[in-house]
């Protein structure tokens, strides 16, 4: 052969080899692309997830958070209920209702006392409680379960 | 301990009560009074408390008038004190009657409060109790051994907003304006079993009504007009009690607030309507609480 055609030859094969190359990147890029689909397909399956997570747990969550809120919302004023309870819990009880009343203005109790509903001046209620003095409390519940309703009465 | 009553408390009661109610306050001096405990509703719920007492056994029984006492039966203080609600600060020993004036002081939130003679810290934590926490008291005491108990008190109870100053309550400054003082004044001890000790003598008793009336003074200086003060001791003698208030009531345009009688509470004769004064008995030291306004 001539030192042309081992030339050619080399070019050839350089080109092969590089061509070989070419491709073997071609296709690990392509790999890389599926991973990274794949990746960004479990992105977003997950975010899929999450948003069905979030909305399906809003849902899960919402019953859970309203089941938990519900339960949370009453055990503040389910420790003072009783045939007779001293007049320094049912003053807590006053307090701990004006501080829901007026900070949840959507779930506002209503305190009975002396045939009297109160839901605002709840401060005045409590001055008219006697330490020294027993109550019987009892409460009610609205359709969704919560406390909405405190009846306080005097036991002699 | 030897119970002995001393003579001159003898005729000090039947002048003061008669011969019957006097042999009444006799009895219920003499009478082995149970544990009873506070619950400390920073750290613990009632029931919590009861169910672990429950655990351990140990029997127990509410208080009528006031949901966070609990009488305990038949153990000793040690057997309390090894308890972690103990340990935990969940729980305060205190006795029944000494419960009363963190009550009727009512503290609440953001109250400017001060407490003159506050170690151990029973009443002072009560009233952190009582206030969620949300009452700001100035706890004062003058002895520094007796100020170190009340600081480990407060931590271990969880007590907050509290202020402690180791000063002598009479020397505070004028200056200083409070929106409630609670003032429970040293005594002689009279309604208590310090009445078998020999430190109880008529001598205790004339110093203590010179500290009470004091203090009383001061309280009424830097007490905000208008608002108002409970004034107590664990005496049943009216030199330590009314006769203090009439002395300096009036010098200070002071009136007395009637407290509403607790039925369950056994009581003693008053000279002054509205105050209160305990009756020794079984479940009760004797004790004596004021509510007093600055007009």
């Amino acid at each position: 052969m001539r030192n042309s055609d081992n030339s050619i030859v080399t070019i050839l094969i350089l080109v092969a080899i590089i061509a070989v190359l070419g491709v073997l990147f071609a296709l690990r890029v392509m790999n890389a692309g599926n991973v990274n689909t794949n990746t960004q397909g479990q992105v977003t399956e997950e975010l899929n997830k999450g948003n069905a997570g979030t909305s399906g747990g809003s849902q899960v969550q919402g019953t859970q958070t309203n089941e938990m809120t519900e339960q949370a919302f009453n055990s503040r004023f389910a420790p003072y209920i009783g045939q007779r309870r001293d007049g320094v819990s049912v003053k807590k009880l006053i307090d701990e209702v004006n501080k829901n009343n007026t900070t949840y203005k959507n779930r506002n109790v209503t305190v009975e006392y002396g045939g009297t509903n109160y839901t605002n001046n709840l401060i005045g209620l409590s001055d008219t409680i006697s330490i020294m003095s027993q109550y019987e409390v009892k409460v009610e519940y609205n359709e969704d379960r919560y406390i909405n309703k405190i009846t306080i009465n005097k036991v002699d | 301990m030897e119970k002995k009553i001393p003579k001159f408390l003898y005729e000090k009661l039947e002048n003061q009560y008669g011969k019957e109610i006097k042999e009444k306050v006799i009895e219920g001096l003499l009478e082995e009074k149970p544990l009873t405990i506070r619950v400390n509703t920073l750290k613990a719920g009632i029931q919590e408390i009861k169910d672990k007492l429950d655990r351990e056994h140990i029997n127990y029984n509410s208080v009528e008038w006031y949901d966070e006492a609990i009488i305990i039966e038949n153990e000793k203080e040690q057997r309390i004190q090894d308890l972690d609600i103990y340990k935990n600060g969940e729980i305060y020993l205190q006795s029944l009657s000494s419960m009363i004036p963190a009550i009727v002081m009512e503290p609440k939130k953001d109250e400017n409060i001060l407490d003159m003679t506050s170690a151990p810290g029973g009443k002072t934590t009560q009233m952190c109790a009582l206030s969620k926490n949300e009452a700001m008291i100035t706890a004062c005491e003058k002895n520094k051994i007796r100020l170190e108990r009340l600081k480990y008190n407060l931590e271990k109870q969880g007590a907050k907003r509290v202020n402690v100053m180791m000063e002598d309550a009479r020397k505070l400054d004028d200056y200083f304006s409070f929106d409630k003082i609670l003032l429970d004044a040293p005594c002689s001890g009279s309604g208590t079993e310090n009445i078998f000790t020999q430190n109880f003598t008529e001598e205790l008793i004339n110093r203590s009504r010179k500290t009470q009336e004091e203090l009383l003074k001061k309280a009424l200086k830097i007490l905000k007009k208008g608002n108002v003060m409970v004034y107590s001791t664990c005496s049943i003698l009216k030199e330590e009690n009314e006769e203090i208030l009439n002395n300096v009531l009036p010098k200070f345009n002071a009136k007395i607030v009637p407290i509403e009688n607790i039925k369950q509470i056994p009581i003693l004769p008053v000279t002054i309507e509205g105050t209160v004064c305990v009756c020794p008995s079984k479940l009760y030291e004797g004790f004596f609480v004021a509510k007093i306004i600055k007009e």
